[in-house]
């Protein structure tokens, strides 16, 4: 029956969503970088941690987007930074959405002392500033790495989709059947996992989709503050490396832009099409928001 | 009122849980920073470096340095700076107005444009304008904040110089009056507060516009409407002050990031300010500095929230304050 | 396919106090530096001319100079951070200073000295008539009152001073301009280091404030008034957060500065610096400047670029304690697998110099000791050979070699950590990992965050936390006193992080801090150079040469520094206006061919009438468009000279010449040529496995193209569903 249901929503889903025209664009867009991202070394036409030419050439018919300071192909760079950029932002994401979840789930349906204390931490978690926090755990780490950026990025990130959880959990909790399945004598796991989890997930999907896009702009900003990891090319650090050496003024004492319009843009794209994309889900979950 | 008292009690209590995970994750993340003088010049003995710890009362245990740092605290005392040997609170304080500055007008600014605009969507909703509307927006505020800053200095402070590269005053210059002051620092604030400004409208236009939509489906707007309430009026009066609320929920949640996009925007544009100076007390291993800057930056976020909870109480007639 | 190109060339007279640009990009020679052997163990220099006043000079100018921050700490006696020390700098001044040209000790206020036939006191004699910016003139009160002081306080950053000066009666009056000095223990470098450590303060306002009770330096902040000196400028104002300013001291000792004031203002981003510098706003670019930047700024219309060497040791250091490193065997198979040359070439593009075998920097003429032994050279098949030799062979197939004996078995793997913040260093960790790949051991790149990397390799030698190797960045000085403090069996582990002992070079070590005769010390410091080439604790990889840039539009007299960039004492003191440019001609006799071949010749006359005064200097250069890469083709000197071009080294490409001549108030009209094409003389053989364009990205278009289709496909069929 579980699983009837499920489909039977999808489908509901799928109908309200293919007329949004909108969303169509960002789905598109996303799967377009899914695709570069997990066909990057079919679609890259050179190894971006091997040098391949001279430093610094300008986009031509061999290097489309050029070359960067140590003659790498910024194209490939590129490709397989799609695949750096989004694992960062899907993993942090997952992460994320899971503390947020269990945390907000507790909190709504524990209610009481717990629900106060939780939700009093979220609060202040929320409203403080993240950057020097995420400074600060990644330094307590001591090394920079791609994992220890997604743990930091979702150690604080979670707060958002707590609260979201919470107050659907709450809503769900006085429903009829809800009340039903504690009257017949349901445990509390049971009555998380077969009712409150269920209910909940169209929302943490549309969570999970704007966390993603968060991560992607956290990493962004980190690897621009000089704290990404060097060993993985996201578009943020391409972006560090044009900034720390010398894309201001590669091009004959010029900008190269070649070098730092494509990294930017990408992260707008991807975030855009994920806001997008979370924009119509949100419109599905919550219909009122649907044009009329 | 007492709405308001708990949750700012309760608040302050978590806050404080904060700050002393700050301490303890400050203490714990940087290195000692004399031995950077160590690291300089090898021949200064130990018992200098020792010395100098011990004044600044890095040598007691580390619980110790936690009460002393509470006690402290709780008196408005933040220590002394190790990098500027100064107060920290002088330090701060000659920068908070900075900052105070950039996220105050660009709070401002972005709210009333954003308010103006979302509500004009929301009138518009299911239209061309609509549409491409919100999806600029979408676009514009997925740019990354240092990103957007970077290019807007390029191209309007070097390819056409018409603002200025660097710094929040001209060098040099000692202003007559206030008001040449207040001029030179506009001048000067112009592509950062394009920066911010650019991302937030985007942003708030979105909340503004999705918050009104929702507020015209219910039934008192269905009701307005077929009393034959003037259009516009029903738009200004009734649907947007009503879709204030959220709006106004949403900036308060939002300063701490507001926080981040000063500090990345003081970075590119090379202006004083609070942010940068929590970054680069961070870099400097500046453990004082960092709780202090860090505990003034948060209470004058909390406030700026708290005042926002106000309005929104004042706003919704369902909580009484 | 027929291509176009434009060949530049820019002929440029230099001023006669300023080498020529080009020269200095293309053949980037060490700073010489050649001291005296005079008896005191360093040498002692007259200021050259450049640096004697010139009361004929025209005054007038300013200079703007950035700094990356708000100087944290306003008075020496706790300044650390560099912000600081630029404030510092330029309303006060030192007792002796070193020479920006030949690295030897300048006497400045103290004008000169005698050292006892002990070497345990020196009579010291002050310059008459020195004042500070109040008007009272300085005396020996205010120097002994400056050390004394120092003695009280034992200041962090003074070591120099209370470590040297004996503690009963460390300075003595003997009249108002003379003074003894008295050291605990002979001393090589006391001119120098002692003397020239403290910036002399005036006692009249330091000593009323340190006498109050309430005093503690290392938290007191000078009020406005009391940012008196001896220097150069005095103090106009400072606005927190946004800039300083100092304008001439018309009293200053050495005459009045030429420029009216300099101005600091506060630019955190070096990109926004850099830029500013290019439209003018600043003179000088104090951030760093990464190589990729020279090339277009060359070209850059009033910008002049001076590359100086860096007295930083970039160098891959390792834990000699721990096994592989034990085994000098394996430290020397390592080295042989390092290619420096490549680093330079690559990472710095050629703006720097491959470390030396025995660690002394070789810019350093004097102590450099050019006949050590090159005890390794890049060769993976030696290296490969020395771990053979040893036994060491891939045992288990993993493509890793294992040991022997005590550690059969263990696989040859270690960390090498670069810190994060440096992208050359990081790469350059890279590169090693890659090169001893090859020679089957692994080692792992570990990226750290400094302060994390400090604690690592700070660590004691037997620590577990302690990293295996690193790669640091260590500074020499003229003084090559680093030689003993770093690498002295008794500064294990810190800042001797090797762990290197040597009986031989300890002994060596201590022994030249005892000789004044300076060929003596340095027989000994070359000695040391030659046991580090043999136990290699340490590989230098490079040196770099740091660009620093500056604007010559406005102001002229710019002294190039051996080891620093534009922005220091001397120039706050040498830098003029320039004024009144009158015009000068230029004829060239002959036109360049309008096309030609590669290895063709061509000649050209050219003829300057050059102003009377100082001899001009001059030089040609060539650069293609749309190439980074200059190409000068000689230097010429003043008067009229036959220019020839030798097109061997030309690139296939459209050029275009500019002749154009300048010298100390003149300029002359520009004038340009084009030849139309350069074309190769044979045809070089294309690669045949160039990849075009479809086999590079027919996978990605093809891709893009479904994925898209697939999409517009789905739409129209939703669309076409739902109507």
């Amino acid at each position: 029956m579980q699983y009837n249901q499920f489909i039977k929503g999808a489908r509901t889903f799928a109908s309200i969503y293919r007329r949004n025209k909108s969303g169509l664009l960002g789905l598109a867009l996303l799967l377009f970088f899914v695709f570069t991202a997990i066909f990057a070394p079919f679609l890259a036409p050179y190894d971006p941690y091997k040098r391949v030419d001279r430093p610094i050439l300008p986009p031509s018919s061999k290097y489309i987007l050029g070359t960067n300071d140590i003659g790498q192909d910024i194209f490939s760079e590129m490709i397989y930074g799609t695949r750096v950029s989004l694992s960062i932002g899907f993993m942090a994401a997952f992460f994320t959405v899971t503390i947020g979840t269990l945390i907000g789930v507790v909190a709504g349906f524990m209610g009481g002392t717990i629900d106060e204390i939780l939700m009093r931490f979220t609060d202040v978690i929320m409203i403080l500033p993240s950057i020097p926090l995420l400074i600060l755990l990644m330094a307590l780490f001591g090394k920079q790495s791609f994992m220890i950026m997604i743990l930091a990025i979702s150690i604080l990130g979670w707060t958002g989709t707590a609260r979201l959880v919470r107050s659907s959990t709450l809503s769900i909790k006085e429903r009829i059947y809800v009340e039903a399945a504690k009257a017949i004598g349901a445990g509390d796991r049971h009555i998380i996992t077969k009712h409150i989890l269920p209910n909940v997930s169209p929302l943490i999907i549309a969570t999970m989709i704007y966390q993603v896009a968060g991560a992607m702009m956290s990493e962004a900003s980190l690897a621009f503050l000089g704290l990404g990891d060097p060993s993985h090319k996201s578009w943020g650090m391409i972006l560090h490396y044009a900034q720390t050496s010398g894309g201001w003024y590669a091009n004959m004492g010029y900008p190269a832009w070649w070098w730092i319009i494509p990294p930017g843009l990408c992260v707008a794209l991807t975030v855009t099409s994920l806001v997008l994309i979370g924009q119509t889900m949100e419109e599905i979950i919550n219909p009122r928001l649907r044009r009329r | 009122m007492a709405y308001i008292m708990k949750r700012t009690a309760s608040r302050l209590i978590t806050f404080a849980v904060v700050i002393s995970l700050l301490f303890f994750l400050a203490r714990s993340a940087g290195a000692d920073p004399f031995e950077r003088y160590l690291s300089e010049d090898p021949r200064i003995p130990l018992e200098q470096i020792e010395r100098l710890r011990a004044r600044f009362g890095l040598d007691k245990p580390l619980h110790l340095q936690y009460f002393d740092f509470l006690w402290n605290t709780l008196n408005g005392e933040f220590g002394y700076s190790l990098y500027y040997k100064r107060p920290v609170f002088d330090v701060v304080m000659e920068r908070l107005p900075y900052t105070l500055f950039l996220m105050g007008i660009s709070v401002v600014l972005s709210t009333i444009v954003s308010f103006v605009i979302g509500v004009y969507f929301a009138y518009k909703r299911g239209t061309k304008i609509d549409t491409w509307g919100t999806n600029i927006c979408m676009f514009v505020r997925s740019t990354p904040h240092f990103w957007l800053g970077m290019i807007l200095l390029i191209v309007f402070a070097y390819y056409i110089p018409i603002f200025p590269l660097f710094g929040a005053l001209t060098p040099g210059v000692q202003h007559e009056n206030w008001f040449e002051f207040l001029k030179d620092l506009l001048f000067h604030y112009t592509l950062p507060l394009t920066t911010l400004l650019v991302r937030q409208i985007g942003m708030y236009v979105l909340y503004m516009r999705n918050s009104t939509v929702e507020v015209l489906g219910e039934d008192y707007m269905v009701t307005a409407k077929a009393k034959g309430v003037p259009k516009m009026s029903i738009m200004f009066k009734h649907a947007a002050r009503n879709a204030m609320l959220p709006m106004v929920t949403v900036t308060a949640m939002r300063f701490g990031f507001m926080v981040n996009g000063a500090i990345l925007t003081e970075t590119v544009f090379s202006l004083p300010g609070t942010g940068r100076l929590i970054y680069q007390s961070i870099m400097n291993d500046d453990f004082f500095l960092l709780q202090g800057a860090f505990f003034i930056i948060s209470i004058t976020v909390l406030v700026a929230n708290l005042v926002a909870d106000l309005l929104c109480a004042w706003l919704d007639p369902r909580i009484k304050i | 396919m027929k291509k176009k190109v434009f060949l530049l060339i820019g002929l440029i007279l230099v001023l006669s106090s300023t080498l020529p640009i080009f020269a200095q990009v293309i053949s980037p020679g060490p700073a010489s530096w050649e001291p005296d052997l005079t008896s005191s163990g360093v040498a002692i220099s007259e200021p050259f001319e450049g640096y004697l006043y010139d009361p004929d000079v025209i005054h007038g100018g300013s200079l703007t100079v950035a700094t990356p921050s708000d100087p944290p700490e306003l008075h020496q006696w706790n300044a650390g951070a560099t912000a600081s020390y630029d404030f510092l700098d330029i309303f006060n001044d030192y007792l002796t200073r070193t020479d920006p040209v030949t690295g030897a000790v300048v006497p400045w206020i103290a004008e000169s000295w005698e050292v006892s036939a002990d070497k345990l006191s020196y009579v010291v004699h002050l310059a008459e008539g020195v004042k500070f910016h109040d008007g009272v003139e300085l005396t020996a009160e205010d120097v002994k009152w400056n050390f004394d002081f120092i003695m009280a306080n034992n200041f962090t950053r003074m070591s120099d001073v209370w470590q040297i000066l004996s503690r009963e009666k460390p300075t003595e009056i003997i009249d108002d301009y003379t003074l003894r000095f008295h050291v605990a223990e002979p001393y090589v470098p006391f001119a120098r280091e002692t003397l020239g450590s403290p910036y002399i303060y005036p006692k009249h306002i330091w000593e009323p404030i340190s006498e109050d009770p309430t005093f503690d330096w290392l938290t007191f902040v000078p009020s406005e008034d009391q940012h008196i000196g001896c220097g150069p400028y005095k103090f106009v104002a400072y606005v927190p957060n946004a800039w300083y300013k100092f304008e001439a001291f018309d009293d200053y000792w050495h005459g009045k500065p030429y420029l009216d004031e300099i101005v600091r203002p506060i630019i955190t981003s070096g990109d926004a610096e850099l830029l500013a510098v290019k439209k003018g706003d600043v003179d000088i670019f104090t951030g760093f400047l990464p190589s990729e930047a020279i090339p277009g700024l060359l070209r850059e219309e009033g910008i002049g670029l001076y590359l100086y060497n860096n007295p930083y040791m970039y160098h891959w250091g390792m834990n000699t304690a721990k096994w592989p490193f034990s085994v000098k065997e394996f430290r020397f198979a390592l080295a042989n697998a390092i290619d420096k040359q490549d680093i330079v070439d690559t990472l710095l593009l050629g703006y720097g110099l491959p470390g030396t075998h025995g660690v002394e920097a070789p810019f350093y003429n004097f102590w450099f000791n050019p006949n050590v032994p090159e005890t390794y050279s890049f060769d993976l098949e030696k290296a490969a050979e020395i771990l053979d030799d040893l036994g060491w062979v891939d045992t288990d197939g993993d493509g890793i070699r294992e040991g022997t004996g005590d550690h059969a078995g263990e696989p040859l793997a270690f960390d090498i950590g670069p810190p994060i913040y440096d992208p050359v260093r990081c790469r350059a960790a890279e590169l090693l990992s890659e090169w001893f790949a090859q020679i089957g051991v692994d080692a792992t790149v570990q990226y750290m965050e400094w302060a994390t990397l400090w604690g690592k390799i700070t660590q004691p030698l037997d620590s577990p936390t302690k990293i295996d190797s690193w790669l640091l960045g260590s500074s020499q000085s003229p003084e090559p006193t680093w030689m003993h403090t770093r690498l002295h069996s008794d500064n294990i582990p810190n800042p001797n992080y090797y762990g290197l002992r040597n009986a031989e070079y300890d002994e060596l070590a201590l022994l030249q801090g005892t000789q004044f005769d300076s060929s003596e010390r340095q027989a000994t410091i070359w000695r040391m150079q030659e046991i580090l080439a043999e136990e290699v604790p340490l590989v230098v990889l490079y040196f770099r040469q740091s660009p620093s840039v500056y604007r010559n539009d406005e102001l002229t007299g710019w002294v190039e520094h051996f080891g620093a960039g534009m922005d220091h004492f001397w120039n706050y003191i040498n830098l003029r206006p320039i004024v009144e440019l009158s015009t000068m001609s230029v004829s060239v006799v002959g036109t360049p061919p309008p096309e030609c071949e590669i290895g063709d010749d061509f000649t050209l006359g050219i003829t300057y009438t050059g102003p009377e005064g100082p001899v001009t200097t001059a030089s040609v250069s060539a650069m293609l468009t749309g190439d980074p890469t200059p190409y000068t083709l000689e230097h010429v000197g003043s008067g009229t000279y036959e220019c020839d071009f030798d097109t061997t080294d030309w690139h296939e490409g459209d050029y275009t010449i500019r002749v154009e001549a300048k010298a100390m108030g003149f300029i002359s009209e520009l004038t340009t040529f084009a030849i139309d094409s350069v074309e190769p003389f044979v045809e070089e053989p294309v690669e045949p496995e160039e990849p075009g364009f479809w086999e590079s990205y027919g996978a990605t278009v093809t891709g893009v193209v479904v994925v898209l289709a697939v999409i517009a496909v789905a739409a129209v069929y939703m669309y076409g569903k739902k109507s």
